[in-house]
């Protein structure tokens, strides 16, 4: 008897219900990302301050050209040089 | 001793009161430098536990008779009652039995020379307990003070305390001046180049180690800590912290505690203080109270600080 075979076709399952719960989160998400997006817009093209004001309250750096090639110098983070102590602390007795 | 000039602050250091000692004023003439050591060396022949022949010495064994003091001991008991007011009992003058019983019965040196590592006792001593300070009797008029039967007083820390102010106040009239009395700082105005006396707080785990700079302007600064002047004995370490409520060195969380408070003598008194509270209760003690300042570092290695600390850091 030639050998028998079983061909198992994978049952196709019907949507389930968390599927479709999942599908109306992502479009609540959506909805509440629109609305955001464009109260931020509205808020954000209001005119506060104008651009000399800006200009004005925003710290005064030196801008120093940079050339091609050439890297771009940070910002210098180092703290003001410190005086060498003129005595060190210890138990006192 | 010896005299160095860096621009026009005069550094005189010399040696007094069993601890090294500077002084340093910014003045074109340093002649009121020099007379600093004289000052402590009178002090010490006054105030001093290991002289025979100290007015200290000669109080302690009154047997309870009235005594009319001179008027440094005289003030410096005063300073020493205070900070046991202040301290509520915890910083106390009268715990001489105690340190002796702990071992530190002679000069530091002669101990450190003694203890090679070994044990200089096999058994640990009982604790003493600490006498009353409450029951010491001061006539201010008269300068007259009454110690009960068998008490005997020790003002090592407080002494110190109070002769660097001393000694600030005096030096401060030639212009602005700093003492550091064994660890005990005392500035009576800022340097007139810099915006105060750049101190640098050393770490007590790494030696050469610096924690901060501060920025003293005027006032004092004051560390008090279980890493210095202690001693092995009967199998274990012992330091000259003596917590009054055990008679026993104290067992604290905190290694060391640096404060910067009004004067050198309240910080002295305040960074014992912290030393016996531990971290959690003598940070509490700190901020409660707006004139001080402290940087405190736990035998667990932490790092912590007051919130007034940041004030008196160099920016």
């Amino acid at each position: 008897m030639p050998a028998q075979t079983t061909t198992r076709t994978p049952r196709r399952k019907a949507p389930s219900r968390s599927r479709h719960q999942d599908q109306k989160l992502l479009l609540a998400l959506g909805a509440v990302g629109a609305i955001l997006a464009g109260w931020l817009a509205l808020a954000g093209g209001a005119p506060t301050t104008t651009a000399a004001e800006q200009v004005a309250a925003s710290t005064v750096v030196n801008i120093v050209p940079v050339a091609p090639g050439n890297s771009v110098p940070r910002a210098s983070t180092r703290p003001p040089a410190q005086p060498r102590p003129i005595v060190r602390t210890r138990s006192s007795r | 001793m010896t005299t160095v000039t860096v621009a026009q602050i005069r550094q005189q250091a010399f040696t007094a009161m069993g601890c090294e000692m500077l002084a340093a004023l910014d003045a074109p003439d340093e002649g009121p430098a020099t007379e600093a050591p004289a000052w402590f060396a009178t002090w010490e022949a006054i105030l001093s536990r290991f002289r025979s022949t100290s007015e200290l010495n000669q109080l302690n064994n009154a047997g309870g008779a009235p005594f009319v003091a001179s008027r440094p001991l005289w003030l410096v008991l005063q300073t020493a009652l205070w900070a046991a007011r202040q301290s509520a009992g915890l910083v106390v003058p009268t715990l001489l039995p105690a340190l002796e019983a702990a071992g530190y019965d002679r000069t530091f040196a002669t101990i450190a020379a003694a203890a090679t590592g070994t044990s200089t006792a096999l058994v640990a001593p009982a604790p003493a307990v600490a006498g009353d300070w409450r029951a010491i009797l001061c006539e201010a008029r008269s300068r007259t003070i009454r110690l009960p039967a068998g008490m005997r007083l020790d003002l090592g820390g407080v002494a110190k305390g109070w002769a660097a102010d001393r000694a600030a106040q005096r030096l401060g009239r030639a212009g602005p001046a700093l003492i550091d009395a064994g660890g005990d700082i005392a500035a009576s105005a800022p340097p007139r180049t810099l915006p105060g006396w750049p101190i640098g707080v050393a770490d007590p785990r790494d030696p050469g180690g610096q924690l901060a700079l501060l920025c003293l302007t005027r006032g004092g600064v004051a560390t008090s800590g279980s890493d210095y002047r202690r001693w092995w004995r009967a199998g274990r370490w012992w330091h000259h912290l003596i917590d009054p409520r055990t008679g026993l060195p104290a067992e604290s969380d905190v290694l060391s505690a640096t404060v910067v408070a009004p004067t050198a003598r309240e910080a002295e008194m305040a960074a014992k203080v912290v030393i016996f509270l531990g971290q959690r209760d003598g940070l509490a003690w700190l901020e409660a109270r707006p004139r001080l300042a402290g940087l405190l570092v736990g035998q667990d290695n932490s790092v912590l600080t007051s919130r007034r600390w940041v004030h008196h850091l160099w920016r």
